[in-house]
C-alpha cells in the first residue's frame, strides 16, 4: 500500500509537469509491471506505451553520399551537351566553301570556260525548240481551212 | 571533423532523432526519409560543427524544423500512413493482446495531439530529457515547456480515461 500512495502521489505531480526525470523512471517502472492496483490501471497503457517507443530504432544505414536528387541535374547538364552538339554537328545551314583561284588570270579562263559549256547546253535547248515551229504551221494550215 | 569521428558523434542519437521524425510525420518511410535528410545537413555542415555545445539538440532542433516544414508543404499531405507494429516481451501472454489493443489506442491519442504538445511529450516521456535540453531544442523557454508538457499529459489522460470507463477494445 505504501508504494501505491507513493505512486499516487507521483502521478498527481507527473500531470502538472513537476516530477524529475527519475521520478517518471520510477512510474514507468511501475506500471511496466503486471501487478497494478485497479483503480491505476487506466494509465497503465500511457507509460507502457512510452516504454516500448524508446525501443524503436533507426533501421537504415546512414550514408553520407548525396541522393539521387543531385545526380538528376547532372544527366539534365549532360542531356543538354549532347543536343547542342548532335545539332551544331548536323547543321544545315553550314555555308559550303566553293574554294577559290589565287590568279586573276586563270580565274578568268576558268570563269569563261564555265560560261561556255552553260551557253553550249542553252543553245542545245534552243535547238530543240526549233521543232516547234512544226507545230506553228500545222496550226496556221487549219485555221485558214476554217 | 573526419567522416569516422563523424558517424562516431551521430551514431548515439541517431534513433532519437528518428524517432522524433516519426512522432511527428507518422509514417515510418517519411521519418527515414527526414533523418536521413537531416544527417546529411549535418555532415555539410562537419566543419562548424565542434562549435555548438551540443550537436545532439543541435541535430534535435533541425529534425524538429525540417518535420515540420515538411508538414507544412503540400508534398506531404498525402502521405499519411499509421504503422502500428510492437513488439512487447515484458507482459505475459494473456495480457499481450490486451496491451498491443492499448498501445495501438495510444498511438492514436498520440496522433490527435497539436505538433507542440508531441514533441514535448516524444522530448521527455519517451526519450528522457532534462527540461534545459528541451528548452534548447525546441527554441522555448522552460515554463512554456512545462506548460505545454502538462497539457500534452493531461489530454492523453482525459482520452485514456474515457476509454477506460466505457471498456471498448
Amino acid at each position: 500500500m505504501e508504494l501505491v500512495k507513493k505512486i499516487e502521489l507521483l502521478i498527481e505531480k507527473y500531470f502538472a509537469a513537476e516530477t524529475t526525470v527519475a521520478e517518471e523512471q520510477e512510474l514507468r517502472n511501475y506500471f511496466s509491471q503486471t501487478d497494478v492496483a485497479p483503480h491505476l490501471q487506466a494509465y497503465q497503457p500511457m507509460f507502457v506505451y512510452f516504454s516500448t517507443e524508446q525501443q524503436e530504432s533507426y533501421s537504415k544505414t546512414v550514408s553520407l553520399k548525396p541522393r539521387r536528387k543531385k545526380y538528376l541535374a547532372w544527366i539534365s547538364v549532360a542531356a543538354m551537351i549532347a543536343i547542342v552538339v548532335s545539332v551544331w554537328v548536323a547543321n544545315p545551314f553550314q555555308p559550303n566553301n566553293l574554294g577559290t583561284y589565287e590568279d586573276p588570270e586563270i580565274a578568268f579562263q576558268e570563269t569563261q570556260k564555265a560560261l561556255e559549256f552553260l551557253s553550249a547546253n542553252l543553245n542545245l535547248g534552243i535547238e530543240e525548240i526549233g521543232h516547234l515551229k512544226e507545230f506553228e504551221q500545222a496550226k496556221n494550215k487549219i485555221l485558214k481551212n476554217n | 571533423m573526419k567522416q569516422s569521428e563523424f558517424l562516431n558523434t551521430v551514431m548515439p542519437f541517431k534513433d532519437k532523432l528518428f524517432r522524433m521524425a516519426k512522432r511527428l510525420l507518422v509514417s515510418t518511410e517519411e521519418a527515414e526519409d527526414a533523418t536521413q535528410e537531416v544527417l546529411m545537413k549535418l555532415w555539410t555542415k562537419n566543419t562548424t560543427l565542434s562549435k555548438y555545445k551540443s550537436v545532439e539538440a543541435f541535430a534535435m532542433t533541425m529534425t524538429k524544423n525540417y518535420c515540420l516544414d515538411r508538414l507544412k508543404s503540400k508534398q506531404a499531405n498525402n502521405l499519411k500512413l499509421v504503422h502500428s507494429n510492437y513488439t512487447d516481451g515484458n507482459t505475459s501472454l494473456q495480457k499481450k493482446v490486451e496491451v498491443a489493443d492499448s498501445l495501438q489506442w495510444m498511438t492514436k491519442i498520440m496522433n490527435t495531439l497539436p505538433e507542440q504538445q508531441r514533441m514535448v511529450l516524444q522530448l521527455r516521456d519517451i526519450e528522457q530529457y532534462d527540461y534545459d535540453e528541451i528548452a534548447e531544442m525546441l527554441e522555448m523557454n522552460q515554463t512554456a515547456i512545462r506548460v505545454t508538457l502538462s497539457r500534452a499529459r493531461k489530454a492523453v489522460r482525459e482520452q485514456l480515461i474515457k476509454k477506460h470507463n466505457y471498456g471498448i477494445g
